[in-house]
């Protein structure tokens, strides 16, 4: 699968949130039609802009148009750009305002995901003893193996990030774009917030659900690994 | 006291500066004394961790080829 061999970036995205001497060399390229820059921009910042389109569009069609939009438009800018923004915040901008807008003409005032963390059922409830249980209320029922790293002989990197992969598909949008952002691409809790225009109490309740998400998923393939 | 059940529920608030002080020293003594809390929480750790090291899942291909294709008519044209 080709998303799932695509290593990407090691803590903080490539691109800064601040503008750097590096970006400003990174903006001469673009601005002068290198299509190599362009094409490593795109690979750094498009996949968290796909994960925040999806947040404001249920249809994953009109999410990539979003994200197509933004960047018709981020070149239609691109020669005015003077850097005063990172071009991270600048892109991630001009893409949130795109997507709002695409919202509020499908008739939309807020985003389709509800940002009370959703209304699934919590599929973990069940290895807590019960809350009126005599003795261990509340307690955990099940014995948690501590992960001081990846055991690598019973669950390889490839298997624990395509496991983390497909967990992230199957999130709900709303855990989705914040487990990427501050997870995958190092944004902080107040970029995120500011971005997506929810409270950091929200964004925090949001996150822990994603987080709770792909440990589950890493439990269930190494259990299922041990198993062999 | 907390519970497991709340440790559970809480450690992204206490990891992310969310919980008083009395409520973060009622979490840290929990955990200290708690062998399978103190597993969950090097759990939800780890996840984190290999996350912000790891892979993601990346652009449809044909939505990134659509996208180079609209830099190539920007760099030609300069609209």
């Amino acid at each position: 699968m080709r998303e799932s061999n695509e290593k990407l970036r090691h803590g903080p995205a490539h691109v800064p949130s601040q503008p750097t001497s590096v970006e400003g060399d990174l903006l001469v390229r673009l601005q002068a039609g290198d299509e190599e820059a362009f094409r490593g921009l795109l690979a750094d910042l498009g996949p968290a802009m796909l994960r925040v389109a999806d947040f404001y569009s249920r249809d994953s069609q009109v999410a990539a148009e979003i994200v197509q939009e933004t960047w018709v438009a981020v070149l239609r800018s691109l020669d005015a750009f003077e850097g005063r923004s990172s071009l991270r915040t600048w892109v991630f901008t001009i893409l949130a305002n795109c997507a709002r807008r695409r919202a509020k003409s499908e008739a939309r005032s807020a985003p389709f995901s509800s940002l009370d963390g959703g209304a699934r059922e919590e599929s973990e409830l069940n290895r807590f003893f019960a809350a009126n249980h005599p003795r261990w209320a509340s307690c955990w029922a099940t014995i948690n193996t501590r992960w001081e790293a990846l055991p690598e002989e019973a669950l390889s990197r490839a298997e624990a990030d395509a496991a983390m992969i497909e967990t992230l598909r199957a999130l709900p949008p709303n855990h989705s774009v914040v487990i990427t952002l501050r997870d995958i691409e190092g944004w902080s809790s107040q970029e995120v917030s500011t971005l997506l225009r929810i409270t950091p109490g929200n964004q925090r309740v949001l996150l822990h659900r994603a987080r709770l998400a792909v440990r589950r998923a890493l439990e269930q393939t190494l259990d299922g690994e041990r198993r062999l | 006291m907390l519970t497991c059940r709340q440790i559970y529920d809480l450690l992204t608030e206490y990891d992310e500066g969310g919980l008083t002080t009395s409520e973060r020293r009622q979490f840290e003594s929990h955990v200290v004394i708690c062998p399978p809390c103190r597993g969950f929480v090097s759990q939800m750790r780890l996840t984190r961790d290999l996350l912000g090291d790891g892979s993601a899942p990346g652009l449809p291909p044909e939505l990134e080829d659509s996208i180079v294709g609209a830099f190539q008519t920007w760099k030609q044209r300069r609209w």
